[in-house]
C-alpha cells in the first residue's frame, strides 16, 4: 500500500495539500478557464522569453519535486502516462511559441509594419534542402527518441486481457481519455457516438466556415481574437484539460483523486446525481406547494415507461402507447425541453444580435447556423460540467429514448 | 534537372550535414542497442541494461553443463569400450592387417574372383527371372486357349500353346540349374575371401560399434565446443536456421487453455529455460562405476534452478511415466502463461514466505542461496562454487530474490498464475477427482478426506466432491442395463444426473455414475434431548474445542466479530439450545438390565478395537505414529483415522449411562446415518462399557458456568429478526404473539409444507368439495375413494396443526421467544447442513458454491481491513485460520449484526489448512474434453468405489489395506492380537486372492464372533451394510487383487491316497499344534489355554473350506507365508525330499497340493475318517520371529 509517505517536511506536505485542493474539478476547471482568459487578455506581458522559461520551469519543478511523493511518482511514472507528462510541456511550448509570434506580429501591425513572416520569407519557402532536410533530421531524431524510450520502458506486450478481471481503473488510450471523460457527463450514446462525430465533422467544416483570410501565412491574435479564443478554449480548457484529468486525476472506480492522493480502490463517493426534472417536480414544485397548497404542484415526478413503437409492420397499439409515453415524457421534462429549445433555437438568434454579430454579418445564414450550432454544442460540455459540480445535475432531459 | 541559380538558405546547410551525420550515427547506435536488447540475455554494465532474453543465459548454462556431461560420457564410453576389449581388438586388427599385407596379391585375386562370380551370377539371375516370367505367361496362354476351345486338347491352337509352354518350362529349368551353379560359385568365392579376410571384417565391425558411441559423443561435444560454429549458428537473424540457442516448445495439443473467448492448445515454452527437466540422474550402479573410474557424473537433481530435473520422474515428464512431457507439457499441471518466455510474465509464483540467506554471485549478477555453513553444506548447494564470506549474506524471501534477479512482479491479470510447489497437487483434482489413493497426490487425498469429515461440502457446494465416473452411452445400452453393469443404485444415478423417473438414453450421451455419495457429517439432533442436557449443549455451542479437542464441529461464538458481545452470544446460544430441545423427540432410555463394571468396561474399550476410531486421552491427539507403522501411515493420517469417531474423554459430562448403553447396543436406533458400527456387545459388555464411559467426566466443562441469557437482549434480538419482514412498529407488537411463527417447527416434514404454502389447505378443501360434488352427481367409486383419501389427509393435517398449536400455546412466553430466535439463528448459521434438525428438512445450505473457487479473481474477494498479501490463497488461508477476521474493524460502525460474517471456526492446524487450500484451489472452472479427463475403466470404477468405502467406514482404522492404515495396532494391542492384514503389504497380500468372495460377503454383512480366530479380543463390527455396499467391498478386494471373480470352486483331488498323504503331512508338520482344529489347539481345548499363549494360536482350519481359496493356499501361502504376511508365525517349510522324502515321492508341489486338499476337507463330511494317532511330539519347526 502506498499511503502517503511522511517525512518530507511541512513545506512539501503543504504543497501536496494545496495541489490536491487545486485539482478539485470545479476549481481546476474554473482556474483553467479564468487563467486562459487572463493569459489572452494580458498576452503582451505573458508571452515573452522570460515567462515562457518560467512556465516550463514551474511545470518541471512541480513534477520533479512532486516525484518525491510515492503516489504522484506512481501515476506520473507509469509508462502509459509518460506521453501525457510530455504533452504538458509540449502544449505549453506550442502555445507559447505561437502566441509569442502572434503578439510580436500584432505589435508590428500596430506599428504599420508587415508581419514577421512576410519579412523573412520574402514570399518564398525553401523546400529543398531546407525544409525537407530538417524534416528528415527531425524524423531521425524522433525515431531515436522512440527507440531509446521503448528500450528504457521495455515497451511491453502486456498480458492477455482477462475479461474476468478487468483493471481498475479501466482507461482508454491517452488520446481517447478526453472522450472517456465526457462519458461522465453525457449519455454514452452522445459522448461516444454523436459528439465525436460532431467534432470530426466540425473540424472538417472549419475551412468552409472560416473564410476569413486574415492570419493566413502568419501568426496573429489581435485580428482573430474570437476565433482563436474559442479554439484555445475548446482545445486547452476542454480537450487537453480532460485528458490530463483522465490520466492523472481519475483513479479506481473512476473516482476523482488529487495528484498526491493514494488511489484507494475502496473509496466510496456518493454520486447521487439528479435530473433537471427532479429539481422541477420534486424540489421547486414542492416548495411552491408548501407555500400555496395548490394540489397540482403536489403530484411528484410523473412516471414514464419505456415503450418501443413497432413500425415494421406498423402496430397501431404499440405506436399509440409510445405516443402516450412521449406525452408523459414531454410533461415531465418540460423544463429541460424548454431550456434546450431556448439554448439551441433562441440563443443563435440572440447571439447573432450580440456576441456573434460580426460573424452573422460576415457569413451567410447556412454557415452561421453551422457555426453557431457547433459553438453551442461545444459549450454544452462546460455547462454540464459546471452544473454537475455545482448542483449534481445529471441530464437536462431524461426520457427512456433520449437523454441529454 | 534544371540548373538553379544560387539561392539563399534559411539554414546553414553544411551545418545541417553535420547534424545529419550525427543523428544518423546515433540512430544506428540506437538500432544496434535495440537489436542487442532484443537478442541478448546479457548485462551491459556501462548502460546498466539487461538484455531481454534471459532464457538464453540458461540455455548457455545448460549447454556448458551438457558439454561437461558429453565429455564425461565420452570418457566413460571409452573406458567401457576398453573394458570390452577395444584396444585388444585394435591390436588384433593391426596384426591381421599386417598379415594381410603380405598376401596382397592373393587378396586382389580373390576379390577379382568374387567380382567375376558376382557378374556371372547377376547375369544368369536376370535371365532366369525374365524367362520364368515368360514361362508363366505361356502357361496362362495355354490355359486360356484350353478354356476357349472347351477343354479340347486336340485343337491345334491349344496344342501349339501347350508345346510352347512345355518348351519354355524346360528352358527355365535349365536356367534354374545354371543359376544355382552360379550362386554356389559366388558363395564359394566369397567363402574363400572370408577365410582370408573374415577375421578382419569381424574386428572392424566390432570396433566400429564401440567407436561409434564415442565418436557420436565427441562430435556433439566438438559442435558445442566450437565457439566459431556456435557464434555463426546463433548470430542474430541467421539463428533461425539452425541455432542451438533457440525458442523451444512442447505443443500439448490434447490439453487446452482458455484465452479469453477461444480455447487453444497449450504451447509450453517452459523447456526453454528448464532444459534439464527430463535428464535422468545416474543409477546407483553407474554412480559407483564412475566413482571407481574417477569419471565425474552430473547429478541433474542437484543443479540450481532452472537446470534441475523433475523431482518425480517416475510420475511426470519421463517418457515411461504416466504423464510424459511430450504429450502433457508443463502448464497443464503447473499453470502459468504457457507461451511466455520471460520469468515474471510466465507467472512464476514464489513459495517460501520465510526469509533465507542469499549471496550475490559475482559472475552472473544473480542472488543464489547461500550454503548454510562450511561443514554442513548440503546437496543442493554443493554444485554452487561460490566463495562465501559472512558479510555478503542477505536474508531475503524468495519473492525479494526474484524481484532482484528477474524483476519479478505479480501478474495481476493472469488467469492461471503458476501454482507454487506447495499447492501443486491441486492440479491433480481436475482430472483425477474420481480417484483416491493417488500416488503423488497425498496432500490432495488428505485434504479431501478432511473436507468430507469437516463437512465443508455440506454448506458449500463442491462439485468436485461428488465423485463419479462418466460413461458414454454406446449403441444398444439402456439405463437399467447400465446401472446393472456398474452395479449402482438407479436412484443414485438419477439424482446425480438430474434424470426423470423414466430415463431414455441416446448414443454418445454422457451419464455420470456415482462412485460414492457423501453423508451429512454431523450427528442427528432429532432426539438430542434424550441424549444430553441443555446446560452441556450451551457449553458445547459456546466452544466445542474446549470440550473435545479433535472435534469437527466449528466454533461460532467468541470469534473476531462477536467476541466483543458476550451477552448477545449468550442469548443466541441459549436460544439455539432451547429450540433444539423444544423440537426434539423425547424417547426414554431404560436402565440397563445388568449392573455395569467400569473397570471391565475400560478393559473392553482397549481390547475390542474402539481405539481404531476413537481416542480417550486427549494427550493422545499429539501422539505420533510408532516407527513400526510408519510405512502404513504418516502422523497426520494416524490422527485422522483415530478421529473417525469423537474423542471420548469427558463423554460422561455429555451423555448418561442409559443413553450410552442403548447407543452401544444399537447405534442406528438413535441415529440411522451414523458410521458407528454395532459391535454386537452382550448386555454385560455393553453395560460395562457404558458405565466406564459415563464415568469419564470433563471437570472443566462440568465446572464452567456460562453467562446468563439476559431477557432484554433476547427481546431486542427477537425484534431485530422480526424486523426483517415486518415494519418496526409491527415487529414490536408481534413479539407478544409469536405462536403462528413457531408452530410449524412442531409439525412433521409433510405438514410443514402447509405452512410454507398457506393457501394449500384451502385449496385442498375446495378440491375435496368438488370431488364430493362430483361423486354426488356420478356415484363413481373411484372419485369417492379419492375424496375420502383427501378428506383423511386434510383431517390428519388439521389434527397435527391443532397439536402443534396446543404445544405452542402451552409454552412459556420466554420459551416462545427463544424458539423463534433459535429457529432464525439456525437458519443464519446453517446448522442443518450438517445435522438433522426438525423443521429444517428442506432448508438450503448457506455457503457459497466453491466448485470454481480456484478460478475466482482476486478482486472478487473482500480482504476487509486485514493486512495480508492480496492473493487468492492467502485469503483462503486467512479465512480458514480466522473466518471472521475480515470483519475486523468494521463491527458496530459499518456492519449490522446480521450482516456479519457467519462461517464457523474449525480447529485446524496449519498443515490441515494447507491440505484444504490445496483441494479448494484445485476446484477451477477449467473445462476438460473427454480426451483430457481421466476415464476409469469399469474395473477401476469398482476399485475406486471400494477405496472410498474403505475410507468412509474407516476399515483402515483397524486393518491395513493397500499398505495404508492399521491405526489400532498403535494403541497397545499385542502382536498376534491385531486385526488381520487385508491387502497391499509391501509383498502383495491380497484379501481377494485369499478368501472366497461368498465367504467375504457373508462375513462383511454379518461377521460372527469367535469363528476363525476365537482368541482375538478385537471384534469385527457389524456395519449394517446393504447387499450392494457389501458387494462393493467384495468386488473391490477381488479386482484389486486381480483374483478371479466371480469365484469358481476348485477341483479337489478326493482320491483317498492323495488325502491320506495330505493327512500324513498335516500330522508330521504338526499343523494342529497352532491351528485350531476341532475346537482344540496346543493340544488343549480352547478354554483351557492361558491368556499369554493366545497370541500363538493360528486360525481355525475347520472353516478353511468355506473361507480360503485353494489357488492362494497352493501357490502363495504354503510357498511363501512370510512374503505374504510379514511377521506371521506360519513357518515356511521346505517341502519335498527335505521334509518328507517318502510321501508322494518327495515331490514338493504334490505334497503342498495334498496338504491343502486335506485341509480343505476338514470340517466337511468328506473328511478322511480315521486319524492315525499322532507320533510323539518332535521339536516344532523353528518359528520365524514375528517382526516388531
Amino acid at each position: 500500500m502506498e499511503h502517503a509517505a511522511a517525512g518530507h517536511g511541512v513545506l512539501f506536505e503543504a504543497f501536496k495539500e494545496v495541489a490536491n485542493i487545486l485539482a478539485t474539478p470545479w476549481l481546476s476547471f474554473s482556474l483553467t478557464t479564468i487563467g486562459l482568459l487572463l493569459m489572452l487578455r494580458f498576452r503582451r506581458y505573458v508571452f515573452n522569453w522570460w515567462i515562457g522559461i518560467l512556465a516550463i520551469a514551474i511545470e518541471s519543478g512541480v513534477i520533479i519535486w512532486g516525484m518525491k511523493d510515492p503516489n504522484f511518482s506512481l501515476i506520473v511514472g507509469k509508462p502509459d502516462n509518460v506521453p501525457i507528462t510530455a504533452m504538458l510541456f509540449i502544449s505549453t511550448f506550442v502555445l507559447w511559441l505561437a502566441m509569442t509570434q502572434a503578439v510580436n506580429n500584432d505589435r508590428r501591425v500596430e506599428q504599420k509594419l508587415p508581419p514577421d513572416e512576410k519579412e523573412t520569407s520574402n514570399q518564398k519557402t525553401w523546400v529543398w534542402p531546407d525544409l525537407l532536410y530538417i524534416e528528415f533530421i527531425a524524423l531521425i531524431i524522433c525515431s531515436i527518441v522512440l527507440i531509446l524510450w521503448a528500450i528504457y520502458l521495455r515497451a511491453p506486450l502486456e498480458q492477455p486481457a482477462n475479461p474476468a478481471a478487468t483493471p481498475n481503473p479501466s482507461k482508454a488510450p491517452w488520446y481517447f481519455l478526453g472522450l472517456q471523460e465526457m462519458l461522465v457527463y453525457y449519455d454514452p450514446w452522445y459522448a461516444g457516438v454523436v459528439l465525436p462525430s460532431i467534432i470530426v465533422v466540425g473540424l472538417m467544416a472549419i475551412p468552409y466556415i472560416d473564410t476569413n483570410p486574415k492570419g493566413g501565412g502568419y501568426f496573429t491574435f489581435a485580428e482573430r481574437k474570437f476565433s482563436i479564443g474559442i479554439f484555445l478554449f475548446g482545445y486547452l480548457a476542454l480537450w487537453v484539460f480532460m485528458i490530463i484529468t483522465g490520466t492523472f486525476l481519475r483513479g479506481p472506480g473512476w473516482n476523482f483523486f488529487g495528484p498526491f492522493e493514494y488511489w484507494d480502490p475502496h473509496k466510496i463517493v456518493a454520486l447521487n446525481n439528479v435530473n433537471l426534472s427532479d429539481y422541477v417536480w420534486v424540489k421547486w414544485f414542492q416548495w411552491i406547494y408548501q407555500k400555496t397548497h395548490i394540489e397540482w404542484f403536489n403530484q411528484g415526478l410523473p412516471q414514464v415507461r419505456n415503450a418501443i413503437p413497432q413500425l415494421l409492420p406498423p402496430d397501431p397499439t404499440s405506436i399509440r402507447l409510445f405516443l402516450v409515453e412521449v406525452g408523459h415524457a414531454i410533461k415531465r421534462e418540460f423544463a429541460g425541453i424548454l431550456f434546450l429549445a431556448f439554448y439551441f433555437l433562441a440563443l443563435p438568434g440572440i447571439l447573432a444580435k450580440t456576441i456573434l454579430k460580426k460573424f452573422y454579418e460576415q457569413l451567410d445564414l447556412a454557415r452561421y447556423s453551422v457555426l453557431v450550432m457547433l459553438f453551442l454544442t461545444m459549450f454544452t460540455l462546460p455547462l454540464k460540467m459546471v452544473l454537475r459540480w455545482t448542483m449534481t445535475l445529471k441530464y437536462f432531459v431524461d426520457t427512456p429514448w433520449i437523454k441529454f | 534537372m534544371r540548373n538553379q541559380p544560387e539561392t539563399l538558405h534559411e539554414y546553414n546547410i553544411p551545418r545541417l550535414h553535420w547534424w545529419f551525420l550525427l543523428s544518423g550515427f546515433v540512430f544506428l547506435l540506437s538500432l544496434v542497442l535495440m537489436i542487442w536488447v532484443d537478442y541478448s540475455g546479457g548485462y551491459a554494465p556501462w548502460l546498466a541494461l539487461h538484455g531481454d532474453r534471459e532464457w538464453k543465459n540458461y540455455q548457455h548454462q545448460f549447454y556448458t553443463l551438457d558439454m561437461k556431461r558429453l565429455a564425461d560420457d565420452a570418457k566413460a564410453a571409452e573406458v567401457k569400450a576398453n573394458e570390452a576389449g577395444l584396444a585388444r581388438m585394435q591390436d588384433d586388427l593391426e596384426k591381421t592387417n599386417g598379415e594381410l599385407s603380405g598376401k596382397k596379391a592373393e587378396e586382389t585375386k580373390l576379390q577379382a574372383a568374387v567380382d567375376q562370380a558376382r557378374v556371372e551370377d547377376d547375369l544368369i539371375t536376370r535371365q532366369f527371372t525374365m524367362e520364368k516370367a515368360m514361362r508363366d505367361q505361356d502357361r496362362s496362354l495355354y490355359e486360356e486357349a484350353l478354356e476357349r476351345d472347351n477343354m479340347n486338347t486336340d485343337v491345334p491352337e491349344v496344342r501349339e500353346s501347350k508345346n510352347k509352354a512345355e518348351k519354355q518350362n524346360d528352358f527355365v529349368s535349365k536356367l534354374d540349374l545354371l543359376k544355382q551353379q552360379a550362386d554356389a560359385k559366388l558363395q564359394a568365392t566369397k567363402d574363400n575371401q572370408t577365410v582370408l579376410m573374415g577375421h578382419e571384417v569381424e574386428l572392424q565391425h566390432n570396433i566400429k560399434r564401440l567407436d561409434d558411441g564415442i565418436k557420436l559423443l565427441t562430435t556433439r561435444y566438438k559442435q558445442l565446443d566450437s565457439s566459431l560454429v556456435q557464434g555463426v549458428v546463433n548470430a542474430p537473424v541467421i539463428e533461425f536456421a539452425a541455432g542451438t540457442i533457440k525458442v523451444e516448445q512442447i505443443i500439448a495439443d490434447k490439453h487446452h487453455t482458455d484465452v479469453n473467448f477461444a480455447t487453444v492448445p497449450r504451447v509450453d515454452r517452459c523447456i526453454m529455460c528448464h532444459k534439464g527437466i527430463d535428464r535422468k540422474d545416474p543409477t546407483p550402479e553407474d554412480r559407483d562405476w564412475r566413482a571407481k573410474h574417477k569419471i565425474e557424473v552430473i547429478e541433474w537433481s542437484r543443479q540450481p534452478q532452472p537446470l534441475r530435473n523433475h523431482p518425480q520422474m517416475d510420475l511426470f515428464v519421463g517418457d515411461t511415466s504416466p504423464h510424459p512431457a511430450t504429450t502433457y507439457g508443463c502448464t497443464v499441471c503447473h499453470w502459468g502463461w504457457d507461451r511466455e518466455t520471460t520469468f515474471s510474465r510466465s507467472g512464476h509464483t514464489p513459495e517460501a514466505e520465510e526469509k533465507q540467506p542469499y549471496i550475490l554471485d559475482a559472475s552472473t549478477k544473480q542472488w543464489v542461496k547461500a550454503p548454510k555453513s562450511e561443514d554442513d553444506e548440503d546437496d543442493d548447494t554443493k554444485a554452487q562454487k561460490v566463495v562465501v564470506s559472512k558479510t555478503n549474506v542477505v536474508e531475503m524471501t524468495q519473492k525479494e530474490v526474484w524481484q532482484k534477479n528477474h524483476n519479478w512482479e505479480e501478474e495481476e491479470f493472469l488467469m492461471q498464475p503458476m501454482r507454487s510447489a506447495k499447492y501443486v497437487q491441486a492440479s491433480c483434482l481436475k482430472c483425477h477427482n474420481a480417484q483416491t489413493n493417488l500416488k503423488g497426490g497425498e496432500k490432495l487425498d488428505h485434504g479431501r478426506r478432511l473436507i468430507e469429515q469437516l463437512g465443508c461440502w455440506s454448506c458449500h457446494k463442491m462439485k468436485q466432491m461428488e465423485t463419479y465416473t462418466t460413461h458414454h452411452v454406446a449403441a444398444g445400452e439402456d439405463f437399467e442395463g447400465l446401472c446393472k453393469f456398474y452395479d449402482v443404485n438407479a436412484d443414485d444415478v438419477r439424482r446425480l444426473n438430474g434424470f426423470p423417473q423414466e430415463v431414455s438414453l441416446t448414443i454418445g450421451q454422457e451419464v455420470n455414475i456415482p462412485i460414492r455419495t457423501l453423508r451429512k457429517p454431523g450427528p442427528s439432533l432429532y432426539k438430542v434431548a434424550s441424549k444430553t442436557n441443555k446446560e452441556w449443549m450451551r457449553k458445547w455451542l459456546d466452544n466445542p474445542v474446549a470440550f473435545r479437542p479433535n472435534t469437527y464441529m466449528p466454533r461460532f461464538w467468541g470469534l473476531d466479530n462477536n467476541a466483543g458481545t458476550p451477552d448477545r452470544n449468550a442469548v443466541e446460544i441459549n436460544a439455539i439450545a432451547e429450540y433444539l430441545f423444544a423440537v426434539s423427540d423425547q424417547p426414554k432410555y431404560p436402565v440397563p438390565p445388568v449392573q455395569g463394571d467400569a473397570e471391565n468396561g475400560k478393559k473392553l474399550v482397549g481390547q475390542l478395537g474402539c481405539m481404531g476410531c476413537h481416542v480417550i486421552d486427549e494427550k493422545l491427539m499429539d501422539v505420533k505414529v510408532p516407527a513400526s507403522l510408519k510405512q502404513y501411515m504418516d502422523d497426520w493420517q494416524y490422527r485422522r483415522l483415530r478421529s473417525q469417531g469423537p474423542q471420548l474423554a469427558g463423554v460422561g459430562s455429555k451423555a448418561g449411562g442409559n443413553w450410552l448403553y442403548a447407543w452401544l447396543k444399537d447405534p442406528k436406533q438413535y441415529h440411522p446415518r451414523t458410521k458407528m458400527p454395532n459391535l454386537r456387545l452382550g448386555d454385560q459388555e455393553a453395560a460395562d462399557v457404558a458405565t466406564y464411559l459415563a464415568g469419564l467426566h470433563n471437570e472443566k466443562t462440568d465446572q464452567e458456568t456460562l453467562p446468563e441469557a439476559k431477557g432484554e437482549l433476547l427481546d431486542k434480538e427477537t425484534i431485530e429478526y422480526l424486523q426483517v419482514t415486518l415494519p418496526m412498529e409491527e415487529a414490536r407488537k408481534k413479539i407478544n404473539n409469536l405462536d403462528d411463527l413457531i408452530e410449524l417447527y412442531f409439525v412433521d416434514e409433510e405438514t410443514m409444507k402447509y405452512y410454507q404454502d398457506p393457501a394449500r389447505l384451502a385449496r385442498e378443501e375446495t378440491q375435496l368439495k368438488a370431488l364430493q360434488k362430483e361423486f354426488e352427481e356420478t356415484f363413481d367409486d373411484a372419485v369417492d375413494r379419492k375424496a375420502k383419501k383427501l378428506a383423511a389427509q386434510i383431517e390428519q393435517v388439521k389434527v397435527k396443526i391443532q397439536a402443534a398449536k396446543q404445544t405452542v400455546a402451552g409454552m412459556q412466553f420466554t420459551d416462545k421467544k427463544n424458539v423463534y430466535l433459535g429457529s432464525k439463528l439456525i437458519f443464519r448459521y446453517g446448522c442443518y447442513a450438517c445435522h438433522d434438525i426438525h423443521g429444517f428438512e428442506t432448508a438450503k445450505p448457506i455457503g457459497t458454491e466453491l466448485s470454481e473457487w480456484g478460478s475466482k479473481p482476486v478482486d472478487k474477494l473482500d480482504f476487509g481491513l486485514v493486512d495480508i498479501e492480496k492473493g487468492r490463497l492467502s485469503w483462503l488461508k486467512q479465512k480458514l485460520h480466522a473466518p471472521r477476521s475480515f470483519d475486523r474493524g468494521r463491527i458496530d460502525v459499518t456492519r449490522m449484526p446480521q450482516e456479519l460474517l457467519r462461517m464457523g471456526k474449525f480447529n485446524l492446524t496449519d498443515e490441515q489448512i494447507d491440505q484444504i487450500v490445496t483441494v479448494v484451489s484445485g476446484m477451477t472452472d477449467e473445462k476438460l474434453t473427454p480426451n483430457e479427463a481421466r476415464q476409469l475403466t469399469p474395473a477401476e470404477f469398482q476399485i475406486e468405489r471400494g477405496r472410498w468405502t474403505v475410507k468412509e467406514l474407516n476399515c483402515i482404522g483397524c486393518h491395513i489395506v493397500e499398505a495404508q492404515g492399521g491405526a489400532v495396532r498403535a494403541t497397545g494391542i499385542a502382536t498376534g492380537m491385531e486385526p488381520p492384514l487385508l491387502s497391499g503389504t509391501p509383498t502383495q497380500l491380497h484379501q481377494g486372492q485369499r478368501t472366497q468372495p461368498d465367504w467375504l460377503f457373508q462375513f462383511i454383512k454379518a461377521p460372527q464372533t469367535g469363528q476363525i480366530r476365537p482368541w482375538l479380543h478385537v471384534r469385527m463390527p457389524t456395519f449394517g451394510l446393504t447387499d450392494g455396499e457389501a458387494n462393493v467391498l467384495v468386488k473391490y478386494f477381488a479386482l484389486q487383487g486381480e483374483a478371479q471373480f466371480p469365484y469358481q470352486s476348485p477341483k479337489i483331488d478326493m482320491t483317498p491316497e492323495h488325502l491320506a498323504a495330505g493327512k500324513q503331512l498335516f500330522e508330521q508338520l504338526k499343523c494342529a499344534l497352532c491351528h485350531i482344529v476341532d475346537g482344540k489347539a496346543l493340544g488343549k481345548p480352547l478354554a483351557e489355554i492361558p491368556e499369554e499363549d493366545l497370541p500363538r494360536l493360528a486360525p481355525n482350519l475347520s472353516q478353511a473350506h468355506l473361507r480360503l481359496q485353494r489357488d492362494w493356499l497352493v501357490n502363495k501361502w504354503l510357498v511363501e507365508p512370510l512374503a505374504q504376511q510379514p511377521g506371521t508365525r506360519m513357518p515356511q517349510f521346505e517341502y519335498g525330499t527335505a521334509i518328507a522324502p517318502n510321501i508322494l515321492g518327495g515331490d514338493g508341489r504334490k505334497q503342498i497340493e495334498a496338504l491343502v486338499d486335506y485341509v480343505l476337507t476338514l470340517g466337511t463330511h468328506e473328511q478322511v475318517a480315521e486319524v492315525v494317532p499322532a507320533p510323539a511330539p518332535v521339536a516344532a519347526p523353528t518359528q520365524p520371529q514375528a517382526q516388531p
